[in-house]
């Protein structure tokens, strides 16, 4: 086998490793499924006793205060989660996000949880 | 007049260190890269996926990326280094899209890919890493869709074609049929058509039916919704040329070699031929001899004949257009600067008809009555050439 295959077969087999890692967590990074959830959302995000405005909260997460993804909501869960102990080490911020998944009834999300 | 070495490098596939629908899959990309102005979509790190790039300057490691990504598209294009670019360009997205979860996308993500593995493929042979990542794409889409209850129940995609796109045509369908009906069909259809697709990506007797269905469901989804998901649209119809097989040898044109309009057309047609995939040959010649083809038949119509295959009128016209590296590369222009969705669903529409044998009725007509009128369209342009016995 040469170097090339070798290269080219292990990062397809790392894509089948991502495939079967995202059957046990609620996440869905490199494994191949884009555009299978629809997600309505809100973010409010206070600091102490100040909220955010929707333009600091789309600076803070890099994207937008409210909207839509297309892809599994753990991601925005994700990203607000890691931001937050990033940005935030001193543990004043709480974020809220108001969710609706593919239509079904609204749900909350809250961070710290 | 002879076109520039430049567009010449562009349209030139052959010769390469890679094989010939590598190069055009690879161009293709880069195309769209430049098209879509990708590179200002390019972050500074943001919540990476491996922490080294936490560490790294953002500003120049964003000015970085940018230019290699512009670079690289370049070279794709206009350089014989496809190797090269190509792992230029697919390592600037993958570093792209590791260094910042704002920017992940599984169209970014696939493109890289895409590239990486062009360059990583022999020179020789088929592009069977190509194959296996197109398998990967569509199982683990199939997959995860058929685990999801959303889908099994149709809510999805009652929800997104309903409350999301407001698609007349799916709303339409949908208040005729019980509740989720229609979505449980759109769902089902999807999830059989991408668990088939990876299957067929594996066996290379099927690979023409690899192209017609995941160029069909691509082009459908762009149809149903007006939007290309971003890459999504051009990487996954620029991976089917992995699957198509280079004309080998070249395609057979036999052509009227007293018809002065027909003179002009091979003309133009052999300007942006720079492979050359078309061989030309006069029906004078006796080449028809070798098709079974009478001089009556040939006087008749254009003739293609490539790799077990044998064309003539329109049918021919169109077999040779498609082959052509320019076609490919018109079309993702033609997408990619679309001024809105309406006017790409006009693009991909248009395609789609001219592909399919539906459009065969309206193209014979047009085709056999420049036929029957070749010899007065190009006024003192109309020669007979000795014919051999």
């Amino acid at each position: 086998m040469n170097w090339r295959l070798a290269i080219g077969l292990l990062i397809l087999a790392s894509q089948a490793g991502a495939i079967v890692r995202a059957r046990f967590v609620d996440d869905r990074y490199f494994c191949w499924a884009p555009f299978d959830q629809q997600t309505k959302y809100e973010i409010g995000v206070s600091i102490g006793d100040e909220g955010l405005a929707p333009s600091q909260v789309q600076k803070r997460y890099r994207r937008p205060a409210e909207g839509f993804d297309n892809r599994s909501v753990h991601h925005l869960f994700d990203i607000i989660t890691r931001a937050e102990r990033k940005f935030e080490a001193w543990g004043r911020s709480r974020v809220v996000v108001r969710y609706s998944v593919n239509g079904h009834e609204e749900r909350e999300w809250r961070y710290p949880q | 007049m002879a076109l520039s070495p430049v567009i010449a490098n562009l349209l030139k596939l052959t010769g390469l260190s890679l094989p010939p629908q590598v190069v055009l899959l690879c161009r293709i990309l880069a195309l769209t890269l430049l098209l879509t102005n990708h590179q200002s979509q390019i972050q500074t790190p943001f919540l990476p996926f491996l922490d080294i790039f936490d560490s790294l300057p953002p500003e120049l490691f964003q000015r970085t990326l940018q230019a290699a990504l512009v670079i690289g598209a370049l070279g794709l294009l206009f350089t014989r280094k496809t190797r090269t670019f190509a792992t230029i360009t697919g390592l600037t997205i993958l570093l792209a899209v590791l260094s910042s979860r704002a920017y992940y996308g599984n169209n970014k993500t696939f493109v890289g890919l895409l590239l990486i593995l062009s360059a990583l493929s022999s020179q020789t042979g088929p592009p069977r890493l190509i194959h296996w990542q197109l398998a990967l794409v569509y199982f683990g889409a199939g997959l995860n869709k058929i685990l999801d209850p959303d889908w099994q129940s149709g809510q999805f995609f009652q929800h997104w074609a309903t409350d999301r796109l407001e698609n007349p045509a799916y709303i339409w369908l949908s208040a005729h049929l019980h509740p989720l009906a229609a979505g449980k069909m759109f769902c089902w259809t999807t999830i059989a058509a991408e668990l088939i697709l990876a299957v067929l990506t594996l066996i290379p007797r099927f690979h023409p039916a690899v192209i017609w269905g995941s160029g069909l469901f691509q082009s459908g989804l762009l149809l149903f919704t007006g939007d290309p998901f971003n890459l999504f649209f051009y990487s996954m119809q620029a991976s089917l040329f992995a699957f198509a097989r280079w004309p080998q040898p070249q395609i057979t044109v036999i052509w009227d070699g007293s018809c002065g309009f027909c003179r002009v057309t091979k003309e133009l047609l052999q300007k942006v031929d720079f492979d050359p995939i078309f061989n030309w040959r006069t029906l004078q010649s006796g080449v028809g001899d070798q098709y079974g083809l009478t001089k009556a038949q040939l006087k008749h119509a254009l003739y293609a004949a490539g790799p077990g295959w044998l064309l003539s009128g329109y049918s021919a016209i169109r077999g040779m257009i498609v082959h052509l590296p320019l076609f490919a590369m018109t079309l993702t222009a033609a997408v990619a600067l679309a001024p809105g969705a309406q006017t790409r669903r006009a693009v991909v529409a248009l395609t789609v008809l001219f592909l399919l044998p539906i459009s065969n009725p309206i193209g014979n007509l047009i085709y056999g009555w420049i036929a029957r009128h070749r010899h007065e369209l190009l006024a003192g342009e109309t020669c007979d050439l000795p014919e051999k016995s």
